[in-house]
């Protein structure tokens, strides 16, 4: 009996324990976001002297901590409290063993891609080029160098870093080129769109899908703001023949008038270097056709023209975006429906504006639908859908 | 010379009597454990992971070992008093001491040679990772390292308790990695005009044995950087350290009322 008692004493000890130790994790959630990733001092040198000649145990642990971190927040970093927590944690890591080039290499990249803060990317990229031992690695140098040049738009600050990752041992020759391809907008434009090509394929060949992703909005990017060029300048010539008139959202008119090819040939005359940029444009086909469709010739692009105060802005997206934007718009507002049916019980959803007059939603406007339809609440199957697309 | 061999001989036996090589099981489980779980997330850094976390339990179990078994050298023989019985065969103190030193270093040196193999069959199965020669070196220099911290145990053994003894042990292997900190605070400190308090932080840095020198575990990843700390220097400095710690001990030792 008294064994029995003895038992089940103990097993409502271990029931507390857990009970207690969840709870208390629970309560110190909201605090936890840096210490939990960090778990080191804010000084660097101290968290060396403590590692006590395991330096370079601590640091794999710290990089396992980090690109496992990373995996779940990526698309949060941009948060105050994570990124400063992240940067302590990297600037630990290299102080720990400043020649672990892959967390130069990672902590890099995730400055520039997650914290969104690509002058720290290149501050972080060049001192680990710049550690004693490091001198033969170019990689970290070019990496800044092309962060200077893409996403800070440093022109020389990028061609001085090619360069001298271009001295280093192993560094292929395509390295010194692209230092001088930053003097010419054609050759920059060309230097992006090779090294996100590359950076694709290497993606793909190591099923690494997050910077897949990203290389291949990268280059969505680059391909537009490139065919934006000749769609305004295109535009431009097509208002000043019809009347300050808008060709209609899939632009055929900018074609059938021939203000594209207008556009296209006075651009290459002025510019005769940006023909090797037309032919990416136009997938090697050279045909205008081609400029109307997204990189991958496959979804058409759309005019779209919004009025910002007083000001008409003029952008340009393809079908398949806007069709993510509508998918993305509709979950949203589907989530919306449900929490106002959650907190209005009784009352059925009726319209989708109702939602918009609650407390909680006044300061949300009512999104638009990207494909020229609109949004609405379907009472019978309780869902949020389209109606009258015209694109 | 003959008594300091079977005394050691007996001191390597006693050890594996006291179950000392389980620490190679806890080993192996530690190592294969965190392998297997740290190398699926290194991220392609797997044979620096393996490695460092190899070289790093190797250092761990070695050094409990050292410090755990050192200090209770001496006191055992005292408190079973068997130490009568060796005394009473014409062996001096400074054999006693010299004997149950070398048992010990060679228990560790056994130990550490498991644990190594233990270390190249995992490296053998963690994909990308292989064994180099710094490695092997760096394995090496740490068997210079726990020879220290064995004379340390011991000649703290000599005079104190286990408790005590153990404490002041790990208490000088932490400071003995920090040594280089101190030479640096001391030159602070001479910058700032506090010269009486440099000097003497300067005479303690000497003093102290700067075990960092026998660490080269930070450099295993870096194949090509190995090479500047291959050098007689850091093991021969490690003998005349030993040496002179095992000559402290003998004298201390050699006044110590052992009835």
């Amino acid at each position: 009996m008294l064994r029995l008692i003895a038992t089940v004493l103990l097993g409502l000890l271990i029931v507390c324990y857990v009970f207690l130790q969840d709870s208390i994790i629970e309560r110190r959630q909201n605090y936890r976001t840096s210490d939990k990733i960090l778990l080191v001092a804010d000084r660097p040198a101290v968290t060396k002297a403590l590692a006590l000649g395991f330096d370079n145990m601590v640091a794999d642990m710290m990089w396992i901590r980090g690109i496992q971190y990373f995996g779940g927040n990526f698309s949060s970093l941009q948060d105050n409290d994570k990124k400063r927590g992240f940067i302590n944690l990297f600037e630990n890591l290299t102080t720990l063993d400043p020649n672990f080039i892959a967390a130069w290499e990672f902590g890099g990249f995730v400055y520039n891609e997650a914290c969104k803060d690509p002058q720290l990317a290149v501050d972080f990229l060049s001192r680990g080029g710049h550690q004693k031992g490091n001198e033969g690695n170019w990689k970290l140098l070019f990496d800044a160098g092309f962060i200077s040049f893409f996403s800070l738009e440093q022109y020389d600050k990028a061609k001085e870093l090619f360069l001298e990752a271009a001295k280093r041992p192993g560094c292929p020759p395509y390295v010194e080129r692209m230092a001088f391809e930053m003097d010419y907008a054609s050759g920059r434009f060309i230097a992006a769109w090779r090294q996100y090509v590359q950076y694709a394929a290497d993606a793909e060949k190591n099923g690494d899908t997050v910077s897949l992703d990203i290389a291949n909005d990268k280059l969505d990017t680059i391909y537009i703001n490139e065919v934006t060029i000749h769609l305004d300048n295109a535009t431009t010539l097509y208002r000043v023949k019809n009347d300050n008139k808008y060709p209609s959202p899939d632009m055929h008119e900018l074609l059938e008038s021939g203000a594209l090819m207008e556009a296209v040939s006075d651009f290459l005359e002025k510019s005769p270097d940006q023909k090797s940029v037309f032919e990416i444009l136009t997938g090697g086909t050279m045909d205008l056709r081609r400029l109307l469709f997204d990189r991958k010739g496959q979804s058409p692009l759309r005019m779209l023209v919004s009025q910002d105060g007083t000001e008409t802005v003029v952008s340009f997206k393809s079908r398949a975006v806007l069709a993510e934007e509508q998918q993305d718009a509709i979950r949203n507002l589907q989530q919306m429906a449900e929490h106002y049916e959650g907190t209005e019980p009784g009352r059925p959803l009726e319209k989708l504006e109702d939602i918009f007059e609650q407390e909680w939603a006044t300061n949300i406007p009512m999104p638009k639908e990207p494909l020229g339809g609109e949004f609405y609440w379907d009472t019978q199957d309780r869902q949020v859908k389209v109606r009258n697309m015209q694109w | 010379m003959r008594e300091i061999a079977a005394l050691a001989l007996n001191t390597f036996r006693e050890a594996i009597r006291n179950k000392v090589f389980y620490i190679i099981f806890i080993f192996a489980l530690v190592l294969m454990a965190s392998s297997l779980v740290f190398t699926q997330l290194a991220l392609g850094e797997q044979d620096r992971v393996v490695k460092h976390l190899g070289l790093s339990a190797i250092n761990i179990f070695g050094l409990l070992l050292a410090m755990f078994v050192g200090v209770n050298l001496v006191h055992e023989e005292l408190d079973k008093r068997t130490i009568y019985l060796l005394l009473a065969t014409g062996m001096s103190r400074t054999q006693f001491i010299l004997g149950k030193f070398f048992g010990l270093f060679i228990t560790v040196i056994v130990n550490v040679l498991l644990m190594t193999l233990l270390l190249f069959i995992t490296i053998g199965f963690t994909q990308g990772a292989t064994i180099t020669p710094s490695l092997v070196y760096a394995i090496f220099l740490y068997l210079f390292e726990v020879m220290v911290i064995i004379a340390i145990a011991v000649l703290f053994s000599s005079f104190s308790t286990p408790v005590l003894s153990a404490v002041l042990t790990f208490m000088c292997w932490i400071i003995g990695h920090l040594a280089e900190d101190l030479l640096t605070f001391s030159e602070r400190l001479e910058k700032e005009g506090s010269l009486a308090l440099a000097k003497l932080l300067h005479w303690i840095y000497y003093f102290l044995p700067n075990l960092e020198l026998f660490n080269i575990k930070n450099q295993v990843a870096y194949q090509e950087s190995i090479m500047v700390f291959v050098t007689w220097k850091a093991p021969a400095m490690a003998i005349l350290y030993t040496v002179i710690l095992l000559t402290i001990t003998s004298l201390t030792f050699a006044k110590r009322d052992v009835r």
